[in-house]
């Protein structure tokens, strides 16, 4: 009894750790936008007639983006996770790339393909770059489908009535990842300003955020930011609300079931299915990245030489001149990441821990970084680390560190949370007893066979890093970055170093994933 | 002489190294109750799947009401499945798992609602019919399986362990439950289990899978 003390004693300190290192990190530079919350000034920015007009602009946008994503995402998952489409295992491998790389870049590859340059396009380039979301939360739900009420479907009215039952059963975590979704359209500025730029003005509320840093109003920025919080978490609480109510909790084998064999409910239909599947994924990826590829080598008015020289001219210069930049952001995103794999398992038991509303506040707190929008929460930081006492720090590679480690936390969190939820209890409370130190029972006892869901959450916290456009443009410490090089070199000229540079890119973003994945199908 | 429901001959099944089947005959014919008896791993479950075609067989060869099974999807074989696990639907309620199967049989939304009603209130489970599976009992549950497998009139009954992991007041109610419901039905009924006194909830004959290969009790 005295050692089971002991060892609950341990723990502690390292949960003051985690509360501290998040507060630093997360919360300190919340506290100007919610700072907004406490005097009324989000209620009084909200009835000004300008902003609601912004907001709506902002709605609209997002809403048609949300529409494209889920009405992509939800058949995509369906086909790819539970059908037997041509080359399923490709196509689900390849549903969550677009979340890699910046929609930045997407928007370019799409101007460049198409030609459009209207607020519209904005939207169905946010749209494709958001896909993912609904169809990573419905493939989530779809993989854990208990392979007998899938049957007993099945048995009861054939094909059809086994997709309408996956449908029932995705459209909830579909829905979440769609709101998820909405609020990263909402307040991404990158890609309304590009089109903007590039063709017809319109405005979005993100650009107002982007003003205020852009004059230096750091307060009102970061008090400009607040209604899209509020937004996020109005949008988010619906999401949620919808997900409880109609969510569907699995009884029975949790295992997924056999794929649904489409030719034997008509011979036509693998076929026409697999189309619109490649056609999905060919949008969301393999177009954009395509026509990156041939810009890196597209004849201008003076280009001299074959396609593939040009283009093997363009990526040296791109490797060359990006090199510093490339380290730097994969030194940001590999210690963000750390931060993470050391916060993420922490937060997750104390989580388990605490019930009621003190978890649903703390869910929600934890949460905050992530629905503010990216700028709300840099302009947050300039006011909170810029002073002179701490010029050293504010100057240096570990603010970018911390501040997006503190961004991408919640992901980290809820992905260990969520599975560490599914580990039986008893596994760590033998190890309790055993008088194993809190670390160790938590890392190696009640996660030691789930650990790969704590490395996942560590790699996405690195690649949001290195991918995070809005927060790099803001914090002059993370100036030198992948992102930003490639905003400052595509606002400059759209040529082939810019094209190369941004194939560079997605190929850091894309191979860690590639390969963590390759090696699991090959453990499948 | 009418045909046979069920006709399985020299059916094999290995998972792995591991041989599940070794060679089964099995025959059932229209209305006929037969009861399948057998340690765990046995290969039980296997052999309901194969005959519902759900998983494929090896070798061997199965007729469904007279018909190369290969030739029979699933769902056009005029066959129920009752699972282990029930493989209820997380997202409908009662009323609602009762209403579906009758709407894919090609019921109007408000016909079947009404005949899903009718049905629940015969079962004694009009109460629960805008429960969702989780807010249901064990026995509940069950009975809910049973109902959205009988409402549909299969002409084939497949029952997989269905009283296991009930406790012995919930598993004697529910076997005399369905006993009673299945006198009212003409459904050829086949049940695995692996508890002997169980054999007896339906009558018919009694088998027993060892090692691979069904033997008469």
């Amino acid at each position: 009894m005295k050692r089971l003390k002991l060892s609950l004693r341990k723990a502690t300190p390292w949960y003051l750790l985690a509360f501290l290192l998040t507060g630093i990190m997360a919360w300190l530079p919340l506290s100007p936008v919610l700072s907004a919350f406490g005097n009324g000034w989000v209620i009084q920015d909200l009835l000004d007639p300008r902003t609601l007009g912004l907001l709506g602009n902002t709605v609209a946008l997002a809403t048609k983006a949300s529409v494209l994503a889920i009405g992509l995402g939800l058949p995509l998952a369906i086909l790819a996770t539970r059908t037997n489409v041509l080359g399923h295992h490709f196509l689900r491998l390849c549903i969550p790339l677009p979340l890699f790389v910046p929609p930045l870049l997407l928007a370019q590859a799409w101007h460049g393909f198409s030609g459009a340059d209207s607020a519209l396009m904005a939207a169905i380039c946010l749209g494709l770059s958001y896909a993912p979301l609904p169809a990573l939360f419905a493939a989530r739900a779809l993989r854990r489908q208990s392979p007998s009420s899938h049957q007993a479907a099945l048995l009861a009215g054939g094909p059809k009535s086994a997709l309408r039952e996956m449908v029932r059963l995705a459209l909830p975590g579909a829905c979440l990842g769609t709101a998820f979704a909405f609020l990263f359209i909402a307040s991404d500025f990158a890609v309304p300003d590009y089109f903007a730029t590039v063709g017809e003005k319109f405005s979005v509320y993100a650009g107002e955020v982007f003003n205020q840093f852009r004059d230096q109003n750091w307060r009102q920025g970061a008090r400009a930011a607040a209604p899209l919080l509020a937004l996020g978490l109005a949008i988010l609480g619906l999401a949620w609300f919808v997900d409880c109510k109609f969510g569907n909790p699995q009884g029975g084998k949790v295992t997924t079931p056999q794929r649904l064999q489409l030719q034997k409910w008509h011979p036509l239909l693998q076929i026409i299915f697999s189309l619109f599947a490649w056609l999905a994924i060919g949008l969301l990826v393999l177009i954009p990245i395509g026509q990156l590829i041939w810009e890196s080598g597209a004849a201008g008015p003076l280009a001299e030489g074959s396609w593939l020289q040009r283009s093997q001219t363009a990526f040296a210069d791109a490797f060359t001149r990006g090199r510093g930049d490339f380290l730097r952001s994969l030194q940001t995103g590999l210690g963000a990441g750390a931060i993470c794999f050391f916060l993420a398992p922490m937060w997750a038991r104390f989580l388990i821990q605490v019930k009621g509303w003190k978890k649903a506040f703390l869910l929600v707190l934890l949460a905050l970084p992530l629905l503010t929008p990216a700028m709300g929460l840099g302009i947050g930081a300039i006011v909170i680390f810029n002073q002179d006492w701490l010029r050293p720090f504010y100057a240096g590679p570990w603010l970018p560190i911390l501040i997006f480690a503190g961004r991408f936390l919640p992901i980290a969190i809820f992905l260990t949370y969520e599975r560490m939820r599914t580990v039986p209890s008893s596994q760590e409370e033998a190890a309790t007893l055993a008088g194993a130190s809190f670390l160790r029972r938590i890392f190696r006892y009640r996660m030691g066979g789930e650990i790969k869901v704590i490395w996942l959450g560590a790699a996405m916290v690195a690649v949001f890093s290195i991918r995070e456009l809005d927060l790099a443009i803001l914090l002059p410490a993370a100036n030198a970055s992948v992102a930003v090089r490639y905003f400052n070199a595509l606002h400059f000229a759209r040529d082939q170093f810019v094209a190369a540079f941004g194939c560079l890119m997605t190929l850091l973003l894309f191979l860690p994933y590639m390969i963590s994945s390759s090696f699991q199908s090959s453990h499948e | 002489m009418s045909k046979a429901c069920i006709q399985l001959r020299n059916g094999h099944k290995s998972f792995g190294e591991t041989k599940v089947l070794c060679g089964v005959n099995f025959d059932l014919n229209p209305g006929e109750r037969a009861s399948i008896c057998g340690p765990s791993g046995a290969g039980k479950s296997t052999l309901l799947r194969i005959l519902a075609g759900l998983d494929p067989m090896d070798q061997g060869d199965l007729e469904i009401w007279g018909k190369p099974a290969h030739k029979i999807p699933p769902w056009e074989r005029d066959l129920q499945f009752v699972f282990q696990d029930l493989g209820l639907w997380p997202s409908r309620t009662v009323l609602q798992h009762l209403a579906d199967v009758l709407q894919n049989q090609g019921y109007s939304g408000k016909e079947s609602k009404q005949m899903a009603g009718d049905s629940l209130k015969r079962l004694s489970l009009f109460d629960l019919a805008s429960n969702k599976p989780h807010q249901l009992s064990g026995g509940e549950a069950r009975r809910l399986a049973f109902a959205r497998a009988l409402i549909q009139k299969p002409k084939i009954l497949l029952l997989d362990e269905p009283f296991a992991s009930l406790d012995s007041d919930a598993k004697s109610l529910s076997q005399s439950w369905l006993a009673e419901i299945l006198q009212q039905s003409d459904a050829a009924v086949v049940l695995v289990t692996h508890d002997e006194t169980e054999t007896h909830t339906l009558g018919g004959k009694i088998l027993h899978l060892r090692q691979g290969v069904l033997h008469s009790a």
